[in-house]
């Protein structure tokens, strides 16, 4: 009986901890292609039980894209094509019988620009719960509002205007409305994609702390451009160059002695 | 420390830093205190405990240093966060370092006792040793508190110590002069009050790294010292 | 390498230098857009006071003020104001006789001629009168009557005394009535109720808008409920839900070339396809809506498809990323953000629609109707048509008419057009 692990080391193609023991999703043998373009190429990782992972690597290394792949994300591209195994919890996501409504309930998404919906604060957080039945009144839906702007952090500053548009927030405080949101159906992963790239560094710092106390609830995968927030925010970090996964592993041991070469390149800004 | 991080856990890391050293820096003293002690009683057991005890300093000072490394791998620290975690460093070493002084003053005193030595009148290695103990306990206080007036006080203080040790080296190369059998004890004599001596440098560069550490900047003027030991050849 | 680039202070001083030039052109452009703006403000102040000048005194019409007795036996016989009962009255005739006092014509022939003076339909309005107030009875009151349009004429000026009578359209004797009337003070002009609540009518001074206004409130509202919810539906099927390939190409392709067909075409469509085929009653104003619904339909996808593309997709990611369907997306989420747009070009087709003529006009909208039409399915007319028609009459009168009712008619299109803006302000949504 051939030890999937040992079988993949052999391969040696990623270098370091690729696999976890508590892993939540599983990616095997990942492709993804846009058209004929091949942006991710056969990446196999495991993302732990509530843990932090980051994604870096350099501009079009393709991060953004294998981060879209967990939520289906990747579904509302039409040249966009899948190939490969995700499991969560040993289910195929990418499996015909497998409808991606619930799955993004399960896997909640924070994007690059912080997109609350035009409509107000406390409208935006029931959203979720709301279309997907999660609550049975109006005071079990008020009080998963309040529960979630208070796991997000924002609960102090907005709880005397819930019903003031979510669109009049400053910029910081949009970004925590979007992850109260995501938090509000009680995903189990939830995906970053860049979330402080449009932010002033102290609503970074604060997002940044926020994603550090939400890690001990959820497993979380966060994309980022730079590797100062991967190095403050991030329990195992991987390193992608264009399409391929380099290497991963403890964020201490990538940022003071990585195992590749290229990873080393990057981290010490010797290529782009 | 003063005002608390965005992120708990820069927070969380810089303390167990700081616990560390100051940890390490305690035990260093009472290593020290010790061995001066144990000069005057002539306690073999305690001794004995002392150079045992020299492996928890360097254990201490490897934590630190890795801490202190991956700190500054992974939070980028600026302004005085910098200074602090770099003098940390530099620090955690001085201890480690005067840890080995009492380790080996302790090996010294061994020797001593082997060699029924008693008293040597005008070398009064416990005044020394007292001298530099109050320069290091007041060194801790100043690392602790920031204090950088504490600290010039505490640099001020090394020329003391060096006249003391001025003396001594004269006094003992005076007696073996004057009697061939006194050589060997004098030997582990000068040696216990050099080291002695080295320990109150290092205690001074600590003062200095703690001025650093405030200010930002070096203190400029040299040093007074007064040793001469080098200077002078005694006829 | 020799450096290509200009020095900084040599640079600095072509450009200082260049300055001057570039100001004067651009001084020249905005003189031009100056002129320009200033006299298509011109051309506009002139459109609209010609059109108002022309029109304002459509609203207005000679009265004669009568007095008349109101004597039950002869007006309502019956004595239970029903519709036979008055019919075979003789309101008209009381009527006369209470002009006949104060002109006091003689011979048959004056008498003739001094019947005609009076609106024919002093018969209607004296028994509309009693009808709704029946108080009346017993009682001699003075009662005000439209003149006839040829009086109404000759009052304003265009028929003159000058004109020898062979070539005029009233007699002399006539003219002698109305001065006497004039005389005692019993001519006035003032603002005509017959205009807004008049129908067609063959009789100019009799004639009003409000069968033609109905008619195209109705017509319209037909247009309305069929274009709109089409043309959202398909807008965003277009867009959301089918596959972009060469099909939905080409139907976007034929879609656009649609909005430039000539409007009658879309009449000629109603006419073989719902009136020959279907067998739908021409004149009405379902038939009418629909047609001008198949007219409407191109404006509205194509302005609600802009609306939707318009739509950022940060929205759409937010929506779908918390797990909303399709469906959800698209009802929840792009919808109401595309709602301004979506309603701005709906109410720019609906007023393309309400000018239209000449597909209405092909399904038989021309029916000279009298009554107002109280369902879709009554016979009716539309606005325009009845501009159109009013401007093919020879009588004087017909002219004014027709301009108040152009004024009408731009009425309601600035009123549909400022809902448009309000409802659009309204709804408008920051994202």
């Amino acid at each position: 009986m051939i030890n999937e692990e040992n079988d993949f080391r052999k391969l040696d193609l990623t270098v370091g901890d690729v696999f976890s023991k508590d892993a939540r999703l599983k990616a095997r043998n990942v492709n993804v292609f846009y058209g004929n373009n091949k942006a991710i190429d056969n990446v196999t990782i495991d993302i732990g039980n509530k843990e932090v992972i980051s994604f870096i690597g350099p501009s079009g290394c393709g991060k953004s894209t294998f981060l879209r792949c967990f939520n289906r994300m990747n579904d509302t591209i039409d040249t966009c094509r899948v190939e490969g195994k995700i499991t969560l919890e040993d289910e195929n996501i990418y499996d015909r019988k497998i409808d991606v409504v619930p799955l993004r309930a399960r896997i909640g998404m924070v994007f690059q620009k912080p997109n609350p919906f035009p409509k107000s604060i406390y409208d935006n957080v029931a959203y979720g719960p709301r279309i997907h039945g999660l609550s049975e009144n109006k005071e079990h839906l008020d009080g998963i509002v309040e529960q979630s702007l208070k796991r997000a952090g924002l609960w102090e500053e907005v709880n005397d205007r819930l019903l003031s548009p979510g669109t009049g927030l400053s910029g910081g405080q949009q970004q925590r409305l979007c992850i109260a949101r995501a938090i509000a159906v009680s995903p189990e992963v939830i995906l970053m994609d860049e979330p402080c790239s449009a932010l002033d560094p102290i609503a970074t710092a604060k997002i940044e702390e926020l994603i550090h106390e939400l890690g001990n609830e959820y497993s979380i995968v966060i994309v980022t451009h730079s590797m100062q927030q991967a190095a403050r925010v991030s329990k195992r970090t991987a390193y992608f160059h264009l399409g391929k996964l380099i290497e991963v592993g403890k964020t201490k041991n990538i940022f003071t002695r990585p195992k590749h070469s290229q990873t080393e390149a990057y981290i010490s800004g010797k290529i782009g | 420390m003063d005002n608390n991080h965005i992120s708990s856990l820069f927070d969380k890391d810089l303390n167990k830093l700081n616990n560390n050293l100051l940890s390490l820096g305690n035990t260093a003293l009472d290593q020290f205190d010790k061995c001066i002690n144990n000069f005057g009683t002539q306690d073999i057991d305690k001794i004995e405990k002392v150079i045992n005890s020299d492996k928890i300093l360097d254990d201490l000072d490897d934590k630190v240093q890795k801490l202190g490394f991956e700190i500054i791998a992974l939070r980028a620290p600026q302004a005085a966060d910098l200074r602090r975690i770099i003098v940390a460093l530099k620090v955690a070493t001085i201890f480690e370092r005067i840890g080995d002084y009492s380790r080996n003053i302790s090996n010294r005193t061994k020797l001593l006792i082997e060699l029924n030595y008693s008293d040597l009148p005008g070398v009064n290695i416990g005044k020394m040793g007292q001298k530099t103990q109050t320069m290091f306990e007041d060194v801790l206080e100043a690392y602790m508190n920031e204090d950088d007036k504490l600290a010039v006080k505490v640099r001020n203080s090394d020329f003391k110590v060096d006249k003391l040790h001025t003396e001594y080296y004269l006094e003992i190369i005076s007696s073996m002069q004057r009697n061939k059998n006194f050589a060997p004890t004098g030997a582990h004599l000068l040696f216990i009050a050099k080291n002695i001596e080295r320990v109150a440098d290092y205690v001074t560069d600590i003062a200095e790294q703690v001025y650093f550490l405030v200010n930002g900047s070096v203190l400029s003027d040299h040093r007074p010292k007064a040793d001469e030991t080098s200077l002078k050849v005694p006829d | 390498m020799t450096n290509k680039l200009i020095n900084p202070t040599r640079a600095s001083e072509i450009v200082k230098n260049s300055i001057t030039k570039r100001r004067a052109k651009d001084n020249r452009l905005k003189l031009y857009g100056r002129i320009a703006i200033g006299l298509a403000v011109c051309f506009l102040i002139f459109l609209f006071s010609s059109i108002f000048i022309k029109g304002y005194p459509g609203f207005f019409q000679y009265y004669v003020t009568l007095d008349i007795n109101f004597d039950r036996e002869r007006i309502d016989p019956q004595g239970d104001l029903s519709d036979n009962s008055l019919f075979n009255g003789e309101a008209s005739k009381i009527v006369n006789e209470a002009l006949f006092t104060i002109i006091d014509p003689k011979g048959r022939k004056a008498k003739k001629q001094a019947k005609k003076m009076v609106s024919s339909g002093k018969d209607v309005r004296l028994t509309n009168l009693v009808k709704s107030n029946p108080n009346l009875f017993g009682t001699i009151s003075s009662v005000k009557f439209a003149l006839d349009d040829d009086i109404d004429s000759f009052l304003r000026g265009y028929i003159k005394r000058e004109t020898p009578e062979s070539e005029r359209r009233i007699s002399d004797q006539i003219i002698k009535f109305v001065d006497k009337l004039d005389k005692e003070g019993r001519i006035s002009y003032e603002f005509s109720d017959y205009i807004l609540n008049g129908s067609a009518s063959g009789n100019p001074e009799m004639a009003g808008i409000k069968g033609a206004f109905f008619g195209s409130i109705l017509t319209l509202s037909v247009c309305l409920l069929i274009a709109f919810p089409l043309g959202v539906a398909t807008a965003v099927y277009l867009e959301e839900v089918a596959k972009k390939n060469k099909i939905t190409e080409l139907i976007e392709v034929n879609i656009n070339n649609l909005a430039a067909v000539p409007s009658v075409v879309f009449g000629i469509m109603g006419l073989a396809i719902f009136i020959s085929i279907f067998g739908m009653p021409r004149s009405i104003p379902l038939v009418g809506g629909m047609v001008l619904a198949l007219m409407t339909l191109p404006t509205i996808i194509i302005s609600s498809r802009a609306a939707i593309r318009a739509v950022p997709p940060s929205v759409r990611d937010a929506a779908y990323g918390i797990g909303a369907s399709k469906l959800q997306v698209i009802f929840h989420h792009v919808i109401p953000l595309a709602m301004p747009g979506m309603l701005t070009g709906t109410i720019i087709g609906m007023a393309q629609a309400l000018g239209e003529t000449a597909p209405l006009l092909m399904i038989g909208m021309v029916a000279f109707i009298v009554d107002v039409p109280n369902s879709v399915m009554d016979p009716g007319t539309v606005l325009p048509v009845q501009i159109f028609m009013w401007a093919d009459f020879a009588e004087r009168m017909f002219i004014q008419k027709t301009s108040a009712a152009i004024i009408i008619l731009l009425g309601f299109l600035i009123s549909m057009n400022a809902f448009a803006i309000y409802l659009r302000k309204k709804l408008e949504r920051r994202w």
